[in-house]
């Protein structure tokens, strides 16, 4: 006989005293971590992060970069409104995973500004130092702006066009 | 044609003087739709942008003969918004809100169910419904869209954009296309909006965007074996999620072996589906399909 009971995230505001059952200590530092700053993080155990705006699309990036022959090292959801800081943060999240050897950005986007999001790449790395080679794919609103802004930034940035062309620069870039 | 909304579909937005509702109610409002009111109680009288706010739905249904609502009401009061705009006679209710209670949608839906059999109810956690060139209601950004004869159902709205954007840039226009959202508890699944895609005439191939978690894909493989006979474009996103975990929606989560992109992607192959791994080829592959090559 085995059993699991699982709790509604949603619902827990209501039940207070089901929230103080939670024991950080049974999950993931990391993922404890980005719990803090609102992103949604899972470490996996592949080599190359990966950070995404939106669930489906980050799925779909993990699921790229192993068709690409690469492993992902972690599911991570940006949200919708990423700024700067929530970028900045991510990156410290990703980094902070020693098998991390490569990052694939790949954002779709939408109400998200292509420019802004360029804007908080070249801030959180001025911030973190990423120590590690970075695949940006960005495709949508603004992204002539944001692809400039990339390339005149002097960051070591490789950019690709589609999710499959970042997906396979990123293993490329993981092997080295 | 298209399907459930066009260019005469009247919009009310509940949660109309918050942040995201204003911002997205003048965003649809610009793309051309229909946007004639909103709601949020104890503001009536107010407006946001020119567009007039109520106190109710009902009040905003009487002064502007709404057929359609778009809700931005935060998770602990959105069920009842659903609820609110069912009775008073809203027909296409567009739930956009993330992080509803199961618990709380379980009920909507019964009720709905048995009191407005007629009513749909699109979403929540979804980026709502575009026919392009005619009306955006939801969150989706306009400009990747262009108008033809690709429908678009997915679980997800960044990859809702991904696809409409691979079929834009080839010159694929699309019907419409319908976010059915990530929540375990959905309004409308797969399987109603396929019927809706096969009954329009002027839709032509469909793309289906699924993910892991629930059966919501197998229901769809088997209404496709039954009743579609237009060309089903599928993708499942998920393949490397580990069980046990949930992956950003409340609904994509594989548990106890159950709703694996493996299996699903076995259903639709069955039923006829032509499926695609790799995500980045949806556009082509929608493109030979409806050149007849595959």
């Amino acid at each position: 006989m085995d059993a699991k009971v699982d709790f509604d995230d949603n619902a827990l505001y209501r039940h207070p005293e089901i929230m103080e059952m939670e024991d950080p200590t049974q999950e993931s530092e990391l993922e404890v971590e980005a719990k803090k700053y609102n992103l949604n993080y899972i470490k996996l155990d592949g080599n190359i992060a990966c950070m995404v705006n939106g669930a489906g699309l980050a799925m779909a990036t993990m699921d790229t970069i192993k068709l690409a022959g690469g492993e992902p090292a972690n599911f991570l959801d940006v949200g919708g409104s990423a700024n700067a800081e929530q970028i900045a943060n991510a990156f410290k999240i990703i980094l902070s995973d020693p098998n991390v050897k490569a990052i694939f950005i790949n954002i779709f986007g939408g109400i998200l500004r292509c420019d802004r999001l360029a804007e908080g790449i070249i801030k959180a790395s001025e911030e973190v130092k990423p120590h590690v080679p970075i695949v940006v794919r960005m495709e949508g609103t603004n992204v002539e702006l944001g692809k400039k802004m990339l390339n005149e930034s002097g960051l070591n940035l490789i950019t690709a066009d589609t999710m499959w062309e970042g997906a396979l620069k990123a293993v490329e870039v993981a092997k080295q | 044609m298209a399907v459930l909304v066009n260019k005469d579909t009247k919009v009310i937005v509940q949660g109309i003087t918050g942040r995201e509702g204003s911002f997205h109610a003048t965003q649809c409002k610009a793309y051309g739709t229909q946007v004639v009111g909103g709601v949020t109680p104890g503001k009536g009288g107010q407006d946001v942008e020119g567009i007039p706010v109520f106190n109710s739905v009902k009040e905003a249904v009487d002064n502007t003969g709404a057929d359609c609502s778009l809700i931005f009401v935060p998770p602990p009061f959105a069920a009842d918004a659903i609820v609110e705009a069912a009775d008073a006679g809203v027909k296409t209710i567009i739930c956009i809100t993330e992080g509803i209670p199961v618990n709380d949608m379980i009920p909507v839906k019964n009720y709905l169910k048995t009191y407005y059999p007629d009513t749909v109810l699109i979403g929540p956690n979804c980026p709502g419904v575009i026919t392009p060139e005619e009306a955006k209601i939801g969150i989706m950004p306009g400009h990747i869209f262009k108008r033809g004869k690709v429908g678009i159902v997915s679980r997800s709205g960044t990859l809702t954009y991904e696809a409409a954007y691979q079929l834009t840039q080839r010159g694929i226009g699309q019907s419409t296309a319908v976010g059915i959202g990530g929540d375990p508890v959905p309004g409308t699944v797969f399987a109603d909006v396929l019927k809706w895609f096969q009954d329009d005439p002027e839709t032509e191939a469909i793309v289906l965007i699924g993910e892991i978690g629930g059966t919501a894909e197998e229901e769809a493989a088997e209404f496709i074996k039954e009743y579609v006979n237009k060309p089903v474009i599928a993708y499942i996103a998920g393949v490397t999620a580990p069980p046990g975990k949930r992956m950003g929606h409340a609904g994509a989560i594989i548990s106890g072996g159950k709703g694996t992109a493996d299996e699903k992607y076995r259903a639709l192959e069955n039923a006829g589906a032509i499926t695609v791994k790799n995500p980045s080829i949806i556009g082509e592959t929608v493109e030979k399909a409806l050149k007849g090559e595959l």
